[in-house]
């Protein structure tokens, strides 16, 4: 591990070839990356491709969930953290697979990695704010720091409020939605969650899996503008790495996008095209009407720093307020 | 680190909680397998309780009662100090020693008495009294407590007085002393007839010692008017040339551990100056001692001579012996000899002078000398005690003497003549230093008794008299501290030589059906910890199968797998901790439903009535036993769940 001041790029990944053995057909399915996969910091990157092509499995070797199968094949595989002294730090994560640094890698997920997969998957026994403080607590973050920081979040993603409704259709009053148990979530309340809880704890990393396909557009795109703004913001020192099979979505938000296809007669799925991309959205730094909570509105977080400054008292509550201006 | 340790454990009672269908599923399952062992502890403690409390209740349950049977160790007031410290958990050990005594009370102007009550001794802390609420008298307390027939004929109460009539002697000798002792209590006793009491053991040895004659000067009772028994170191057997004693007068002196020696050459001093010159010629004299006898003042010989002289064939004269002793008497050296001899015998022809000797009627406190007198002298025995002697003077009849003897064996005349002439001028000598004064022999008996301290002298009624030993009891009763102890207690006493009579057999039946039924359930628990163990983990490897998606999220946010496996393992303990509560909430309620007597329900009459008991140790046991249960068999599921893969835990536990 080395320490670099100013990385260009938060991961690297050159010569992957993961195989995954389907007891059921008894075949072995490739995924290759031969062409160099970077991905800068304050990026976000869509994957993009057909089902079936490998694009999750990818997602899971980059987020760390899985160990590569070849992993002497790899000539590549780097990932930049950063200090709390705003230094950095560089693992080679070839060398930690190859020695099978079990506890190396449950760190960089819990500290560096955030990730929000296909259906959410909230820990049930918990409510909505005691799952987005999971990796708060994971990582030890005080009480206080915690609460505000879900706060912030449950602004942030609509969820403070909302209104409840009878069997007859009358309303009820406000509904705490933080101190629901997640059984009690609509599906979209569900997804924004999960996006709530990934982000967090400030990841450097934000792997998203299919995170909008419960939300209708509008939700979605409020979602993914926070999401962007939270990871690729100026004073940002993260990326967001997003699959998806929206192209409309890729091009809206995502500076990058890598494709994925099946090779055709090969059990293979391989990146095919890195291209880069400007998206469409809107610039992040200015605020941006929260529609799912209209009294809110959002400024990107000002100081993204690495989950240690939460304890370390770098981060005043006024700082952490200042990210958010309410109308 | 602690922090995410302790959010792990958070996150476990959440899970424990919020999810309670499961939980509770788990809890009943566990406590279902806790439930029958904790019974089954309970039922086996009250079983076995029951059996122990009908000896508990009862007086005899801690109770040993042992005696030497001539094996053991004497029992007297050391001999039972030495077994209350040496025996192992011995609470009181108490002499089972009685006394008959008369009880009386003057109630309003009216005699009210009990002419014959038996008195027991007691020891404070009695577990005989305490059993029935009562405190025995402390030690030196005049104190009583009186069974309630007692009670209800002095017309008694507690904290009245009753005086205790003592009686000794028989006849015109008859005599008594009476005391008042204080009421502390009144024992209920199984028949009003029982005249009964108890008195602290100092009492009743005092009261004991008046009763056996002695003095007791803490109470001022005098001493009774019998002399203590005269005890010798040898007998003098005299027999003549012609009628010697037989071969069967041997056997029969032999057979009662005499030994005999001839001292016809050598009489025992200062005899030879006493008997006539030539006695040698015309008398044959044994000396018949024991071993001890002579060396012993505890092993001297009380036989009546005139007893053993009537056993023996030979026409024999035998003399109680004790050595001479020497005095000082008006600044002159005398030497005191005892000699006692029948009224009417031959051998006083064989004398000095046939009045010499005493016969055994005479008073003791008399003496008699060929040169002095008549005269009252005292005898200085020690520097306290001086004994009043009436000296009376007696002639030498040597010539009638000479003549008796003569014409019994004139034989052997010349040559006893011959043989005496040394000693008697060695006697001419000795008399003219040492005056010898002859006294009744039972009056040396005693005067040696005395310097040997085996009996005192009592100025008040002018004779020696016994001195008091240490009461020996014939038996005693032993509490030992519980009814547990008292089989070790028994072995302890046996070892001594001790005959032991208590409940040993009944205690050891209770500790075998203790033993067999703790053996019983030490199986079943086993088997039964070990179906639980199994259940566990069946159950638990079930339920973390559908928790794969929860512990996919935990690992895909970073959670350890030390972290899982604890946090899993941790769980099952704490459902083990929730079961063991459950299965003692439903043990205690059966439990008591079980030892509920159904009196007033006549349509329950059916119901058996259990005891159970349900005991801290077999708690602990059964509740530690449930969480070991679920901590070994969450195990193998926290091992597996440690190991899942977590995305795949994700994906495969999405569609569970």
């Amino acid at each position: 591990m080395n320490a670099d001041p100013s990385p260009q790029f938060l991961l690297e990944l050159e010569g992957l070839e993961q195989r995954l053995f389907d007891a059921a057909s008894g075949e072995t399915f490739t995924v290759r990356v031969d062409m160099p996969l970077r991905i800068a910091c304050r990026s976000s990157v869509a994957l993009l491709g057909p089902s079936g092509c490998g694009k999750t499995t990818l997602l899971t070797v980059l987020g760390l969930l899985r160990s590569p199968t070849s992993v002497e094949r790899i000539q590549r595989f780097l990932m930049r953290t950063p200090l709390g002294d705003g230094n950095w730090i560089e693992h080679d994560l070839r060398d930690v697979w190859q020695r099978r640094r079990r506890r190396h890698v449950e760190r960089l997920r819990r500290e560096h990695l955030g990730f929000a997969l296909q259906s959410g998957e909230l820990l049930p026994a918990l409510t909505v704010r005691e799952n987005i403080a999971a990796p708060l607590r994971l990582n030890s973050v005080s009480g206080n720091a915690c609460r505000q920081r879900v706060n912030e979040l449950l602004q942030s993603f609509g969820l403070e409020d909302s209104e409840s409704f009878s069997n007859n259709g009358s309303k009820n009053g406000p509904r705490r939605l933080g101190d629901q148990r997640v059984n009690r979530l609509s599906g979209g309340e569900y997804q924004r969650v999960a996006l709530a809880r990934a982000v967090a704890h400030r990841p450097t990393l934000l792997f998203v899996d299919e995170p909008t396909s419960a939300l209708n557009r509008e939700l979605a795109h409020d979602a993914l503008r926070q999401l962007r703004s939270l990871q690729c913001g100026p004073q940002s020192h993260g990326a967001l790495v997003m699959i998806t099979h929206d192209e409309n979505l890729a091009t809206t938000f995502c500076d990058v996008i890598i494709r994925m296809a099946p090779r055709r007669g090969e059990p293979v799925g391989e990146v095919v095209e890195i291209s880069p991309n400007t998206p469409t959205v809107e610039p992040a730094l200015l605020p941006e009407v929260n529609h799912s909570s209209p009294a809110v509105v959002t400024l990107p977080v000002q100081e993204l720093a690495p989950i240690e400054s939460l304890n370390a008292g770098s981060l005043t509550p006024d700082q952490i307020a200042m990210a958010e201006v309410k109308a | 680190m602690i922090g995410r340790w302790w959010y792990y454990f958070g996150l476990g009672c959440r899970d424990l909680i919020r999810l309670w269908s499961t939980t509770q599923h788990h809890v009943i399952i566990v406590a279902g397998i806790c439930l029958p062992i904790m019974m089954l502890l309970g039922l086996k403690r009250g079983h076995v309780e029951t059996l122990r409390q009908d000896l508990i209740t009862s007086p005899t349950g801690r109770q040993i009662t042992f005696w030497s049977a001539r094996k053991g160790e004497l029992l007297d007031r050391n001999g039972i100090e030495r077994l209350t410290s040496e025996l192992p958990t011995v609470d009181v050990i108490i002499p089972e020693t009685q006394r008959i005594a008369g009880l009386r009370t003057l109630v309003d102007g009216e005699l009210r008495e009990v002419e014959a009550a038996t008195l027991y001794a007691t020891r404070p802390g009695d577990p005989l009294l305490l059993q029935l609420g009562l405190q025995a008298p402390e030690r030196g307390m005049r104190g009583i407590i009186i069974g309630e027939g007692v009670a209800q004929r002095l017309s008694a109460r507690v904290g009245q007085s009753v005086e205790v009539i003592l009686t000794r002697g028989r006849g015109d000798l008859a005599e008594s002393a009476k005391v008042d002792l204080n009421v502390v209590g009144i024992m209920p006793t199984e028949e009003l007839a029982a005249a009964i009491a108890y008195v602290d053991l100092d009492l009743l040895d005092q009261f004991d010692a008046y009763v056996r004659g002695f003095r007791v000067p803490e109470f001022g009772w005098a001493s009774a008017k019998s002399p203590a028994p005269d005890a010798y170191s040898s007998y003098l057997i005299f027999c003549e040339p012609g009628n010697d004693l037989t071969e069967g007068d041997r056997r029969f002196l032999a057979d009662r551990g005499f030994q005999l020696s001839n001292r016809t050459a050598s009489p025992p001093e200062p005899l030879s100056r006493l008997l006539i010159e030539n006695f040698a010629e015309k008398l044959i004299l044994y000396e018949a001692r024991t071993e001890r006898s002579e060396l012993d003042p505890r092993a001297r010989l009380r036989l009546a001579p005139s007893e053993l002289s009537e056993a023996t064939e030979a026409d024999d004269v035998i003399l109680p012996w004790n050595r001479s002793q020497s005095a000082s008497v008006s600044g002159e050296q005398w030497q005191m000899v005892g000699l006692s001899l029948p009224r009417r015998t031959w051998l006083r022809e064989y004398f000095i002078n046939a009045d010499l000797a005493f016969d055994y009627e005479a008073d003791p406190f008399q003496g008699r000398a060929t040169s002095k007198g008549p005269m009252s002298v005292q005898w200085p025995l020690n520097d306290a005690l001086k004994v009043n002697l009436s000296i009376e003077p007696v002639k030498q009849q040597e010539s009638d003497a000479s003549q008796t003897s003569s014409s019994v064996n004139s034989d052997s005349k010349t040559d006893a003549s011959e043989a005496n002439a040394k000693s008697n001028s060695t006697a001419t000598v000795e008399s003219e230093e040492t005056a010898i004064v002859v006294v009744p022999a039972n009056l040396l008996a005693w005067v040696s008794s005395y310097s040997a301290g085996l009996v005192e002298y009592d100025a008040d009624i002018r004779l020696f008299v016994p001195k008091l030993e240490s009461a020996i009891y014939d038996r005693a009763r032993l509490y030992a501290r519980t009814i547990d102890e008292v089989p070790t207690v028994v072995r302890a006493l046996a070892e001594r030589q001790f005959a032991v009579m208590s409940e040993t057999g009944r205690i050891t039946e209770i500790h075998r059906q203790d033993e067999s039924l703790q053996l019983l359930v030490l199986v079943v628990g086993l088997g039964v910890f070990l179906f639980g163990v199994v259940t566990v983990f069946s159950v638990l490897m079930d339920s973390t199968d559908r928790k794969r998606a929860t512990i996919g999220i935990l690992r895909v946010m970073g959670m350890s797998r030390a972290g899982i496996f604890a946090s899993i393992l941790l769980r099952a303990t704490a459902i083990g901790a929730a079961a063991a509560l459950l299965s003692l909430l439903c043990g205690w309620g059966l439990s008591q439903a079980l030892a509920w007597p159904p009196r007033d329900f006549s349509w329950l009459q059916w119901k058996p009535v259990v005891a159970v008991q349900l005991h801290e140790m077999d708690l602990s046991i059964v509740a530690t036993g449930a969480m070991l249960c679920c901590g070994f068999g969450a195990i193998p599921p926290a091992w597996r769940a440690s190991r899942l893969d977590p995305f795949d835990a994700i994906v495969e536990g999405r569609f569970r």
